[in-house]
């Protein structure tokens, strides 16, 4: 207990009475959704699993740059496509079995089988024919299978067993009530009733021509509507019922190679037709990834991607040993292969206990390649929810860190800046405000852009969140990797901040200006202004003291800056999150925590086809904007892409940006190998326990437990 | 939650009916922790009326550069971390807390008086199955019933909302402007709180009027043609007054104690209104920052609380017609 | 006594059920599911979640599967905590409430019925006021403002007690008092009602009219009577501390059961709502039953209908 010296330097005893020398404690807020790597979504088992498990790749705990892990060294393709990790061969299970390549290959094929329910298989999509594969798309047929030109199945020409193919459409199809696009000039739309939210049955009855919708390659079908015949689009048509029987697939050649040069496109275009659902099956080597041998991977992805390495420090790409997990689901129990008694990891820790919603604790894991240079034994992972009590128990000592998943109270931060144990960094997430921009009024722009101005950001960050967070006035945190900072520096020097000065920064006159642009008259009453005729306005945010404050704070400057009255509303997390799916909603509370340290993973959420973009906005420009910058093989020009589509995105406005955020800790000052980083990883294995820290004079040695190690340089394929 | 009271009052006999009420009030005014109680709730009530409207701050106004500060001349309560005086926020939150208190006692009395009543009157087979329904419910965890509710209907959507300014239409300028919606959940948490605590109330009414409705006077009732409604509401009830009094007072302070455990939970009052309840589950997060705002709405709540229960301790030893001069 | 407990015990059985039916159709009719979670899953993902848990049937063949698994005390898998059986969060869970929940009706009791007493004894003196007033403290401050006071003094400052969770006796004083206090209003104050209807009663009289000393009159005769009440609240009393416990585990980290009566209702986790809703009843039914018939041994007035 906290008996002892109290160092006033500190927040709570520096002491580390009654703790083993050897042991860290930490708490890690709740209880993990899974452990299972393959599973987990949340940062919560993430923390774990990325202490008992190891990927090809680690991060550097400082600079956060790509480190071996299982992969002791790769090589590349010039144009970032192509991969080849070669593994190394002293990598050993828990159990002591060494870890192979098949064990990755494994996992990633059980993150992109459907049936598994990976929270995260959308990471995969990276790898050739992930997304196909994943949403159905991609099958293989099971037999030779006559390729025919009408649903009668009648004729054609025959396939082979085995081919690829793509699948267009299942029937019976129904259309949904999504607006049609506009039809080519020769090809008349099937007149339908209008018939909104309900979906009306559809006969397909023939193949139309290729075409594009919404920006995607698609195809025209012959159909007949209730009475009407004529052409829609494969967008505006999907699967009814639950057992399709026909399928319209296309000849897919678009397979892995292993090789830089593209497969052979086939001749001519690709035959189209109609096979017996019973046909196709899903097949996994369609997909960019094969273990040519035990320590060899091969990997091939669907387009240039600047940003793989450092993707494959997430934990969905971990391996997982297909025995022992299958062992489980062939008893009934798939869940139990976690437990502690069965579960089997490759990682520097194992889990040892784990006691329900409680704690858990790791131990040494005997097997791994680098146990003799670890330098803590044992972790005792508490699970605590209340703020309150997780800083009292750092207080006296019972845990030697808070900040990991559940992070210290805004309104104490101001009071702690003063103790020499608390440290700020910036985080990889940014705050924001979505707009629903079907709803009035904020389908209009210009009344974005007035909210937008009349926030006085930098009073919210200083005077509520208190935290050091940076005042967003665009959406990707200026420090991320992968060149974006590099640019943003590079242009502020130049005094051409993109994303600074007027109309971006605080100015509510100019705000009004806007408001009264848009048809809202603003009158000065005695007690400030007042919008005139300005509808309803709510924000929706999920139930927090947080979130609250800063609702309460927007709503305020609202009424101060623009007169208007807006209401509040805040709901569990699961009911918004159902409010945002179905469009309930005029602005709410949202954000987005960087799955990888490059532009993209906050970009591609404002793309269409994102399932993260509640706003109903869609600019095809941009999306194509962000393909193209994916694509550039020049890094630097890839970025100025990526910049151009940010600089797009601030100009509609369709989410509001707040602030970028910053990662609050307590740390004692016994704790060495730890680093801020923007990512907020913090892995056990660099860590140590000073225990002479308050006798030692002159610079601390913060090297972290053992030699993160580097790259060498990747070979070429 | 609910406490099993197991309350035996007597029934007072129907010819001293009026001399009871008169020698409950004598003792009722030497029972001086009593009188005390009541003096202080009837400031309290005062305060709560006057000070939002005398006061010279607003509840809602924020001061983002002020922050929270300690109690002070302009501030007589201090401020918290948005800049809002506390003194406006805990008279308001008075109001709040007690017609949250009032409100939801109230429509516990009225459901479980009338239930009970009706009940304990006809006896039987509607007795067992209006008593099988007291049952069921009071098996009921109410927190989930809390939660549900308050998932179903308290939306801006909804029927009731609807139905709200419909009610409050006539009464106010614009019944439209959304800053009526918080005042709009909080009659959600009345309704909600009185929803599940008429039950032990049904329960006393039902065992009342069950000893009652033997008495000759209601035979000479009915064999006059009184109808029963007449009877279970003009006859019967007053004479089982006392004890639904006791229990209304110490319901009192136990729904304001539940609506502070709710706010505690993030589902009772919603900003930027205030309770006590919250404003003190709140200050319990900053206390060791800054104190003041948790002093003050905890000790308005609790010198509240401690009234009501004594005042209701008071009435239950002034009723109970077997204390006899000692 | 032997039928009566088995005819109460049957009593149960309409009441859960009609009970469980109506948590279970409530909860899943509330919007938002168990799997809506921060990231937009793929539908195919949804979809495959759900077909795993049984959720894509409809309403009423879910309702009669979960009955039928409930006949074989299966209560099925927690939605939030995969692989987790809802027997067995139950079974980590309850424990250690029941635990938490004995000593505070212990202490609550102890406490509880000489503060009573006190009131009783010298109704109308500042005695009777002091008294009550300690044992109100439990109904006029919330436990949410008491607890974090207490770690405030005792645990922080004085260093007698550890700040949270739930490992040694010296963990348990805190979180026992915390929870003790409200029930111990109640105690001490059904005690003290129920002996002053006692006190005043004419065969009180008649016994010190016989001379018998003051203090053994009391307690004899007086304290039986003021027990009833006490008695009787023993049930519903033990059930609320249940229930009303989750601020304290909240508050101090313990693993006990009151958090999943808010969690489980707002994670939609309907397995879990629906197994601490049985418990919950059952315990309250089965302590209703246990506490009537020791009414009735208590008091030889009171027949068991």
């Amino acid at each position: 207990m906290g008996c002892g010296e109290k160092d006033e330097r500190y927040y709570g005893t520096t002491s580390r009475h009654g703790r083993e020398p050897t042991t860290l404690y930490l708490n890690n807020g709740q209880e993990p959704e899974y452990i299972d790597p393959t599973l987990t979504s949340e940062s919560g088992g993430a923390f774990i699993v990325a202490q008992i498990f190891e990927g090809l790749v680690q991060q550097h705990p400082d600079t956060l740059a790509p480190i071996p892990g299982v992969a002791e060294r790769y090589d590349q393709s010039e144009d970032n496509r192509i991969f080849r990790f070669h593994l190394r061969h002293d990598a050993k299970w828990s159990d002591g079995r060494p870890v192979v390549a098949g064990d990755f290959l494994y996992a990633w094929h059980r993150a992109l089988t459907p049936a598994t329910g990976a929270r995260m298989a959308e990471l995969l999509y990276n790898l050739k024919n992930g997304r196909g594969f994943h949403q159905g798309k991609l099958k293989v047929l099971k037999e030779k299978t006559t390729l025919s030109p009408k649903p009668d199945l009648k004729g054609g020409d025959a396939l082979p067993a085995g081919q690829a193919v793509q699948v267009l459409l299942q029937l019976p199809a129904q259309t949904t009530s999504l607006p049609l696009p506009a039809p080519r000039k020769s090809i008349q739309a099937a007149e339908l009733k209008a018939r909104t939210g309900e979906p009306a049955a559809v006969e397909v009855v023939g193949l139309g021509p290729a075409g594009s919708c919404n920006g995607a390659d698609d195809r025209w079908f012959e159909v007949k509507v209730g009475g009407a015949q004529g052409f829609l689009p494969g967008c505006a048509l999907n699967e009814s019922g639950p057992k399709p029987t026909v399928a319209v697939v296309e000849r897919y050649t678009d397979l892995p190679t292993f090789e830089e040069t593209a497969a052979e496109p086939g001749e001519g275009k690709a035959p189209v037709g109609f096979v017996p659902a019973s046909q196709l099956e899903a097949d996994l080597s369609v997909v960019g990834v094969r273990a040519p041998d035990d320590h060899t991977l091969e990997v091939e992805l669907e387009k240039p991607t600047p940003f793989f390495l450092e993707l494959l420090a997430y934990t969905t790409f971990f391996p997982v040993r297909k025995d022992v997990i299958e062992r489980f689901a062939a008893e009934g129990r798939p869940d139990e292969w976690t437990r502690p008694d069965n579960i089997v990891s490759n990682g520097p820790y194992t889990l040892a206990e784990h006691k329900f919603r409680y704690e858990m604790t790791l131990a040494k894991n005997p097997h791994h390649y680098r146990a003799d240079e670890l330098k803590i034994d044992r972790v005792v992972v508490l699970e605590v929810g209340s703020y309150h009590a997780t800083m009292n128990l750092y207080k006296t000592g019972e845990i030697d860190y808070i900040g990991q998943n559940l992070s210290l109270p805004q309104e104490f931060l101001p009071r702690l800046g003063r103790f020499e144990d608390f440290q700020q960094s910036m985080y990889n997430a940014t705050y924001w405000y979505e707009f629903n921009v079907d709803q009035k009024p904020v389908d209009d722009p210009r009344v974005r852009h007035a909210l937008d101005l009349a926030v006085d950001k930098k009073a919210l960050v200083e005077r509520v969140t208190k935290g050091g967070q940076v005042p967003a006035t665009h959406f990707v945190p200026d420090f991320v990797g992968g060149g974006y900072a590099v640019q943003s520096e590079a242009e502020r020097k130049a005094g051409k901040g993109r994303f600074d000065g007027a109309g971006h920064d605080f100015d509510p006159a100019r705000g009004r200006a806007l408001l009264k642009g848009a048809g809202y008259e603003i009158v000065k009453d005695d007690d400030g202004w007042r919008a005139k005729g300005f509808p309803d306005l709510e924000i929706l945010y999920n139930t927090s003291e947080g979130h609250r404050a800063i609702a309460v704070a927007i709503q305020g400057m609202w009424k101060q800056h623009l007169g208007i009255s807006v209401t509040l509303r805040n709901e569990e997390w699961k009911v918004m999150i159902k409010n945002l799916r179905d469009g309930r909603f005029q602005i709410a509370r949202f954000g987005w925590v960087g799955d990888y340290n490059h532009p993209h993973s906050w970009l591609e959420t404002f793309a269409g086809y994102s399932g993260n973009n509640w706003t109903n906005w869609e600019d095809t420009r941009f999306d194509q904007l962000l393909a193209e910058a994916a694509a550039t093989k020049d890094p630097d020009l890839s970025m100025s892409r990526y910049r151009e589509a940010e600089a797009r995105l601030v100009e509609a406005m369709p989410r509001m940006p707040l602030y970028f955020y910053t990662k609050s800790s307590l740390i004692k000052p016994y704790v060495r190998g730890f680093y801020s980083n923007s990512a907020n990883r913090h892995n056990v294995c660099w860590m140590w326990i000073d225990s002479s820290f308050d006798r030692k004079r002159g610079p601390v040695d913060n090297r972290p437990a053992m030699d993160p190690g580097t790259f060498p340089p990747p070979g070429s394929i | 939650m609910s406490e099993a009271v197991a309350d035996d009052v007597a029934v007072p006999e129907a010819e001293s009916g009026s001399s009871l009420w008169r020698d409950a009030w004598r003792r009722l005014k030497k029972n001086r922790a009593a009188v005390v109680s009541a003096v202080i709730l009837a400031m309290m009530i005062l305060g709560c009326v006057l000070v939002p409207v005398l006061g010279s701050h607003d509840y809602a106004s924020q001061d983002l550069a002020l922050g929270a500060t300690a109690p002070s001349g302009e501030h007589w309560m201090g401020t918290d971390p948005l800049g809002r005086d506390i003194m406006a926020r805990v008279f308001l939150g008075g109001r709040v807390s007690f017609a949250v208190g009032v409100i939801a006692t109230l429509v516990s009395f009225a459901i479980g008086v009338t239930w009970g009543g009706v009940a304990g009157y006809f006896g039987g087979r509607v007795d067992s199955a209006m008593m099988r329904v007291v049952d069921v419910l009071y098996t009921f965890p109410f927190l989930i019933l809390v939660i549900l509710l308050q998932v179903f209907f308290a939306n801006k959507d909804g029927t009731f909302h609807h139905l709200f300014q419909g009610i409050i239409g006539p009464l106010v300028e614009d019944a439209a402007d959304p800053s009526w919606f918080p005042v709009f959940q909080i009659c959600f948490v009345f309704a909600a709180l009185g929803g599940i605590s008429w039950l032990t109330m049904a329960r006393i009414v039902r065992g009342q009027v069950i000893a009652l409705r033997e008495q000759p006077f209601v035979e000479a009732a009915r064999s006059i043609g009184v109808g029963h409604a007449a009877i279970i509401f003009r006859h019967l009830l007053p004479n089982a007054l006392g004890p639904i009094i006791v229990y209304t007072t110490l319901t009192i302070p136990q729904i304001m104690l539940t609506e502070a455990f709710l706010s505690f939970l993030g589902m009772g009052t919603q900003e930027p209104l205030s309770s006590w309840g919250l404003l003190a589950a709140k200050g319990a997060e900053v206390m060791e920052l800054y104190p003041w705002m948790l002093v003050f709405p905890a000790v308005m709540l609790a010198l509240t609380l401690f009234c009501f229960n004594f005042l209701g301790d008071g009435l239950r030893d002034a009723l109970d017609p077997r204390i006899r001069k000692d | 006594m032997g039928s009566y407990a088995l005819r109460r015990l049957l009593g149960l059985i309409p009441t859960l059920l009609l009970v469980v039916t109506l948590v279970f159709f409530l909860v899943r009719l509330a919007p938002g599911g168990p799997f809506d979670a921060e990231r937009a899953a793929p539908p195919e993902v949804i979809a495959a979640l759900e077909a795993k848990y049984n959720l894509d049937a409809p309403l009423g063949e879910q309702y009669f599967r979960f009955l039928g698994d409930l006949l074989k005390g299966d209560l099925g898998y927690s939605f939030k905590y995969p692989g987790r059986t809802v027997n067995e969060i139950i079974a980590l869970s309850l424990p250690v409430s029941m635990t938490l929940g004995f000593w505070a009706m212990i202490v609550a009791l102890t406490f509880g019925i000489p503060l009573g007493m006190i009131g009783a004894i010298r109704q109308n003196t500042w005695k009777d006021t002091t008294a009550m007033a300690v044992a109100m403290l439990g109904i006029s401050i919330p436990r949410f403002v008491l607890a974090p006071l207490l770690v405030l003094w005792l645990s922080l400052g004085l260093y007698l007690f550890p700040v949270a969770r739930w490992e040694t006796w010296r963990h348990m004083v805190l979180p026992v008092i915390c929870a003790a206090l409200p029930t111990m209003a109640y105690v001490a104050r059904l005690t003290r009602g129920g002996m002053l209807e006692v006190i005043h009663a004419d065969y009180i009289r008649t016994a010190r009219a016989k001379g018998l000393a003051e203090r053994q009159v009391v307690i004899r005769h007086a304290l039986r009577g003021g027990l009833l009440p006490v008695v009787s609240f023993l049930g519903p009393g033990f059930s609320a501390l249940l229930v009303g416990s989750l601020v304290i585990e909240q508050i101090f980290s313990i693993p006990g059961m009151g958090r999943y009566f808010v969690e489980a209702a707002q994670n939609r986790d309907y397995t879990i709502v629906m197994g601490v809703t049985l418990v919950y009843g059952t315990l309250l039914m089965v302590l209703n039953a246990v506490v009537d018939m020791a009414y009735a041994w208590l008091d030889p007035r009171v027949k068991l209908s």
